[in-house]
């Protein structure tokens, strides 16, 4: 039971610490897109961040929608004031098999944190697109 | 078809709890304490606790999100072994310390108003809410079929735990969290799988046939 809980923790370590940086990505274009999203949606240019979606992507929520839901979050977080952590990992689209990079980004606010999970395919179009 | 695959679904997830409930209590007074403690526990140890910490807490942790990206079968693994922990020790603290005396009958119902609510508050309300058009009648039949597997585990799960309180089988709660983490871990690797969803809800419920079998030979015991 120790040595499981050792190794547990020690993949929980692992986790908590690794980027992983897919084939055919560039760390800095990934950090540079996420942050130009963070900064787009945070000036309430929700609609450059939609025209960034993969067209597939934008046919599942309308820009009314997203605008409502990010004023939402806002909303409940006040105004931002910086970006605190970065994390990038891969992902595989179980469909087609495509692999994503998957650039995490946690942002302070005066009133709270919001967490954003950006998924890009290699033309750095957004194929996925959570926040929390 | 979607009419009969919306009744059978609101029939399992949101009348039958209900109404067997109301039977009960009818039938014998002696039946409330265990529905209602059931139902609080499901809301306590799992609404109020597991789920909250799960869908509002961590997933604003970079960490958190990282890592079930990276590790998605150990993910899964320890999201089945905290729904075994959180709802079979909750099952434990208020069946040993809230009802204090039960027999087997009681902690059927038990069983009834924890895995009762999980139903109606997962799916049967969620199917008044809906346009049944709307959903697909494979996946309204999947979800009735779901939680009428679900529903006898709980029954299930209560009778082990009442048997280790109150029949002195002390293994009862290790094997209640390690059964409630395997069936959960082997149907979310199935579903990471891509194995076709009938084949998942079929392996379910032959686990819940045996679960009732199991049932049924505790009953007679008693």
């Amino acid at each position: 039971m120790k040595r499981l809980m050792l190794i547990v923790s020690i993949l929980l370590l692992t986790a908590c610490s690794s980027n992983k940086i897919p084939d055919g990505f560039n760390e800095n274009d990934l950090n540079q897109k996420a942050e130009e999203i963070i900064n787009l949606l945070n000036e309430n240019n929700v609609n450059e961040v939609y025209a960034m979606f993969r067209t597939d992507v934008q046919a599942m929520i309308k820009l009314e929608d997203l605008e409502v839901i990010i004023q939402d979050k806002f909303d409940q977080v006040g105004t931002f004031k910086e970006i605190s952590q970065v994390a990038i990992t891969d992902t595989k689209d179980p469909n087609t098999s495509e692999v994503y990079a998957v650039v995490i980004v946690s942002s302070d606010h005066e009133d709270g944190r919001t967490t954003y999970t950006l998924s890009f395919n290699k033309e750095l179009e957004i194929v996925g697109f959570f926040i929390k | 078809m979607n009419i009969f695959a919306y009744g059978f679904t609101l029939l399992i997830s949101l009348l039958l709890p209900l109404f067997v409930s109301i039977y009960l209590i009818i039938r014998s007074k002696s039946y409330f304490k265990p529905i209602i403690v059931g139902v609080l526990t499901f809301l306590i140890f799992q609404v109020f606790t597991r789920i909250y910490i799960l869908q509002v807490i961590l997933p604003t942790q970079v960490w958190y999100i990282l890592f079930t990206y990276q590790y998605p079968i150990l993910y899964a693994f320890l999201l089945s072994l905290t729904a075994g922990l959180f709802e079979e020790i909750g099952r434990y603290i208020m069946m040993n310390y809230v009802l204090k005396k039960m027999d087997i009958t009681q902690a059927l119902a038990f069983g009834l108003g924890h895995g009762g609510i999980e139903a109606i508050l997962f799916v049967g309300v969620a199917l008044l809410l809906t346009n049944p058009t709307l959903i697909d009648t494979q996946q309204l039949f999947m979800a009735g079929l779901e939680r009428f597997s679900a529903i006898i585990f709980h029954l299930g799960f209560s009778v082990l735990v009442y048997q280790m309180i109150f029949k002195s089988k002390k293994f009862n709660l290790l094997y209640a969290i390690s059964l409630h983490t395997l069936v959960n871990f082997v149907s979310v690797v199935l579903m990471m799988n891509g194995v076709n969803m009938w084949i998942i809800e079929g392996v379910l419920f032959f686990f819940a046939i045996i679960m009732i079998i199991f049932i049924k030979s505790q009953w007679r015991e008693a």
